[in-house]
């Protein structure tokens, strides 16, 4: 998508300040609509599952209802922190980052149409595309995009060998292992980008801007194997 | 550590138990990173596919 939301209100000659200021507002929406869609599972998970423990409870104590309460409301809360938390420490106002966050949006749209078991399927794969921005937040570049490749490293061999695990107990198919096997090869060439741009990196202050482009295409390719591995093994049937 | 980054260790704990979590946890613990650290990162995805769906050896 071609977005030039900066360019158009630069048109309209208004101050920089104010130009500053929607793009701060727009950027904010982007990741806020961006985190809503990602947390929808979850969200919807829990409060199906709360109605269905009062259906259950229906004649018991009043405590064992409070409890429940209070377990529906901590997973909530959970959501809502991390969407103000979010929002509230990432460097939004570029161009770069709403065009980021329209391929993220881009990318869930693909990934909340394909057919779920009642998993709130890219709920992780989400997460990983978040990386780069959550860990962009804190520290030098240089150990924020550590944090990333290695975020995301880890959560990609933690994935693979689940799916190692399906796959010996004879539940994948040969297709499924044949796409899995795509994306991954796909996984690693992204790594291996990544690789020679730390290495070229090396020697350069930890603040260096080489630093900075690193994680996006490589959680988007982490985030693609985890979706795929998800769709063929259910994490509830592994 | 921030609530969001615990927000996320909590997601990756649920989804995949606690030893990923950890690791997560001790990256945010560094507060300095060598191109050593880095190559044992990048080891990770060198694992070739065969090695993850490889049948496991059995204890004798």
């Amino acid at each position: 998508m071609n977005l030039d939301l900066a360019a158009l209100l630069q048109s309209l000659h208004l101050p920089d300040d104010v130009v500053a200021t929607v793009m701060h507002i727009t950027s904010t929406l982007f990741a806020l609509v961006m985190l809503v869609r990602t947390f929808r599972g979850p969200i919807v998970k829990s409060l199906t599952w709360a109605a269905d423990r009062f259906d259950d409870m229906a004649g018991h104590g009043r405590e064992d209802g409070a409890m429940l309460l209070a377990i529906v409301d901590s997973r909530i809360y959970r959501v809502i922190w991390f969407l103000t938390e979010y929002l509230f420490r990432l460097h939004l106002p570029t161009r770069a980052s709403l065009e980021a966050r329209w391929k993220i949006l881009e990318t869930h749209e693909a990934l909340n149409s394909q057919p779920t078991e009642g998993v709130p399927l890219g709920a992780l794969a989400g997460l990983l595309l978040l990386i780069p921005f959550l860990f962009t937040a804190c520290g030098s570049p240089k150990l924020a995009a550590f944090r990333s490749v290695s975020a995301v490293a880890h959560t990609v061999d933690a994935s693979m060998n689940a799916w190692g695990d399906w796959v010996r107990a004879g539940k994948a198919t040969p297709d499924s292992e044949a796409r899995v096997e795509a994306a991954y090869v796909k996984y690693q060439a992204a790594m291996a980008v990544v690789k020679s741009g730390v290495v070229a990196a090396e020697g350069q202050p930890a603040d260096s801007p080489a630093y900075l482009a690193v994680p996006a295409a490589l959680s988007a390719a982490a985030s693609d194997l985890i979706a795929l591995i998800d769709q063929f093994a259910p994490p509830e049937k592994r | 550590m921030t609530p969001a980054t615990i927000a996320l260790i909590g997601e990756l704990a649920l989804k995949y138990g606690p030893p990923l979590a950890l690791k997560f946890a001790e990256l945010f613990e560094k507060k300095d990173v060598t191109l050593a650290d880095f190559n044992a990162v990048f080891a990770l995805a060198d694992k070739s596919y065969a090695s993850y769906v490889a049948p496991k050896p059995t204890a004798t």
